[in-house]
């Protein structure tokens, strides 16, 4: 007996979200195919181009409206990537439709949201999984470490994420939008919450290592580029989580500008025990690169599609070697489709995880610690 | 009693800091503080004096112009005044840990003796740097309760330097497990600039590990690449030993003599240090965060 293949409907490609980087390993996997590429009809005027030109590229239909081709037979799981905005609806229709489910990053935009489809997926029985937090290297090393039992009995952490990308520039008195912007808006033209975007990677690591966090602090405000400023929203963030066991969590997370670093920004963590502390970069395995030519002719304009470069990345000084997460999340997904078992990171972690981020929000919008869980209007 | 130009009182870590001033430099004397007995089992070190002159010999033997305490230990306010009253210039690297009544002790900012501080100082206020958005500085002092305050000030005091804004808010997480002690000081500034000050349990060597983000770029002072380090051998199991050497400091006493080193806190300065410090023993039992408000000038 042949091992099933799974189809796959990749949902929207979005430039908020990561679709395009799981395509390599969808296609490079044995025991997956891309069956479609689908949205619905009231999206961006870009995407539906966008759509399209990735449906040619992969050889498959361009389907429109996720509502139908979620039903098709020859669909298994249903990747979504969409905006923040819209993966709720998409997850709770497909989950119905008894598809499984692989999505990018979070499953909604706000603890409504994400307990319904908390609900709707285990109602219905299918599965899912969140392939971007603890398949790679740096969750790997780190519960590696503690596992070691060398650090004794894990009392804090500390994670430096930084993505150096886009291009900070100075920033007027004018410029700057007084306040903050809560949670609840996260799809802009121009920007993403970076402490969402980048402090979602610190905040997973942490719940992988941590009892679950009953308090947050959350500070931002100092910015790097004019668009953040201008609509208050962080490009910049720190939080700090404290576990039901009292263990301390800082981290600090953002987007702070190309060749700001060798490595394209730190992915650092220190881990604090009572035995000792263990300190893992998240870059490495890797190889230092001082090549002239590279160095000396190094490209670091930015493209005026992607000012941010969400989608592309700086020269940097060091090559990391370490593995590639979407494969290992895709094995996981595959084992479990296979054998029932759950994959490491689902629904339920999702949900968990945006209620850290959005107490994170609510606390640095009311300048105090925030307790989790979020009542009623804090955030939810 | 025999004359001389200056005592300085601490543990053999930071005998460590200060070696090469320290052997360099006529009539002073290096003695070591009396509370010091963890750190000499952390040091892997035997002994009692560690070929240190005590500091009981030594203030029986010297009549020192100057007097420095590095560490704080327990009778160290007597000793202090004991010293005032013999005429010594006396400073300490933090707030004595007693109220000392008509005993006003100047605290010398333990940073600026530091080369590789004013070097990144330096850098930090230089134009392609920008201004300062976030610090995170991990330190992990030997000793005890009074050891790890001593850090948390001077690791403020840094942290305002750095970030060349004082203090405007601070979160203090800290937890205790095993008798291991962990503080988190999440900091803003006048200038909302943030930070992270950590006061690690363990880790002797992980001495000052800074991270400065501007918005122009990043300084990072990483002690495993500062400090030489020896491969030994490896057992079957998974683990290579690695021992780092100590880093050399080139830490300079001078530094800390001069007025600019000299910090005149306010009073309410003082009782904003006061709280933080009982605010680190408040969250450890309690397990959760307490936010204090930095006096305004």
């Amino acid at each position: 007996m042949t091992d099933r293949v799974y189809g796959v409907l990749l949902v929207s490609f979005s430039r908020h979200s990561h679709q395009r980087s799981f395509v390599p390993a969808f296609v490079d996997h044995p025991r997956i195919r891309i069956v479609g590429v689908a949205d619905d009809a009231d999206i961006d005027p870009y995407l539906e181009p966008l759509n399209r030109t990735w449906a040619d590229r992969l050889g498959v239909p361009y389907l429109e409206g996720i509502e139908a081709a979620v039903q098709q037979d020859d669909v298994d799981v249903v990747s979504i990537g969409h905006e923040i905005e819209r993966r709720a609806d998409i997850a709770r229709l497909a989950a119905r439709a008894g598809k499984h489910l692989w999505i990018d990053k979070y499953i909604g935009a706000n603890m409504r949201e994400c307990r319904d489809v908390v609900d709707t997926v285990e109602g219905s029985g299918v599965t899912s999984i969140l392939p971007s937090y603890v398949y790679n290297d740096f969750v790997n090393q780190s519960k590696r470490m503690i596992d070691t039992g060398l650090l004794g009995e894990l009392t804090a952490m500390h994670v430096d994420i930084l993505f150096g990308k886009g291009i900070p520039r100075p920033i007027s008195n004018a410029q700057r939008k007084p306040g903050f912007l809560p949670a609840g808006r996260w799809k802009f033209p121009d920007i993403k919450r970076e402490l969402l975007t980048v402090g979602a990677y610190g905040v997973a690591l942490v719940q992988q290592c941590f009892d679950p966090v009953v308090e947050v602090y959350g500070q931002a405000g100092a910015y790097f580029f004019p668009e953040h400023a201008a609509h208050g929203a962080d490009d910049f963030g720190t939080l700090t989580l404290v576990d039901r066991s009292g263990r301390v969590a800082t981290l600090s997370a953002g987007r702070n500008g190309i060749a700001s670093h060798g490595a394209g920004g730190p992915n650092l963590a220190y881990l604090f025990g009572t035995k000792g502390t263990g300190r893992i970069d998240g870059k490495r395995p890797g190889f230092d690169t001082h090549l002239r030519n590279r160095i000396v002719d190094g490209d670091y304009s930015v493209d005026d599609d992607d000012p941010m470069q969400w989608h592309s990345g700086p020269p940097t000084l060091l090559t990391s070697t370490g593995t590639e997460f979407t494969r290992a999340a895709l094995d996981d997904l595959v084992h479990a489709l296979d054998s029932g078992a759950q994959p490491r990171f689902t629904v339920r972690d999702a949900r968990d995880h945006m209620e850290v981020m959005l107490a994170g929000y609510e606390s640095v919008v009311r300048n105090r610690p925030v307790r989790l869980p979020l009542s009623s209007g804090e955030a939810a | 009693m025999k004359g001389i130009d200056g005592l300085v009182i601490g543990s053999p870590r930071d005998f460590e800091f200060f070696r090469e001033d320290l052997e360099a430099r006529d009539g002073v004397v290096f003695a070591r503080s009396t509370g010091g007995s963890s750190d000499a089992a952390q040091d892997g070190q035997k002994g009692t004096d560690q070929g240190f002159v005590t500091l009981r010999n030594a203030l029986d033997a010297y009549l020192p112009r100057r007097a420095l305490f590095l560490s704080p230990y327990r009778g160290m306010a007597a000793d202090a005044a004991h010293l005032v009253e013999n005429g010594a210039d006396v400073r300490t690297a933090g707030p004595m840990p007693v109220r000392t009544r008509n005993l006003r002790i100047p605290i010398a900012d333990l940073h600026r003796s530091d080369s590789g501080f004013r070097a990144m100082l330096e850098a930090s206020r230089h134009a392609d740097f920008g201004d300062p958005v976030y610090l995170r500085l991990i330190s992990s002092p030997h000793g005890g309760k009074w050891q790890k305050r001593w850090c948390v000030f001077q690791s403020c005091r840094k942290a305002a330097a750095l970030l060349d804004s004082p203090l405007r808010r601070v979160y203090v997480a800290a937890t205790r497990a095993a008798r291991s002690l962990h503080v988190s000081i999440t900091l803003k500034t006048q200038r909302n600039a943030t930070g992270h000050l950590l006061v690690a349990p363990r880790g002797s060597r992980l001495q000052d590990d800074l991270f400065l983000v501007g918005t122009g770029g990043t300084l990072a002072d990483d002690p495993l690449l500062n400090q030489p380090g020896v491969y030994g051998k490896s057992d079957n199991s998974m683990l290579t030993r690695y021992s780092m050497l100590t880093r050399p400091a080139g830490r300079r006493l001078a530094c800390l003599w001069g007025n600019e080193a000299r910090v005149t806190l306010s009073a309410a300065e003082r009782r904003f240090y006061d709280d933080l410090f009982q605010a680190i023993d408040d969250s450890s039992r309690s397990r959760s965060g307490i936010c204090l408000d930095f006096p305004t000038a």
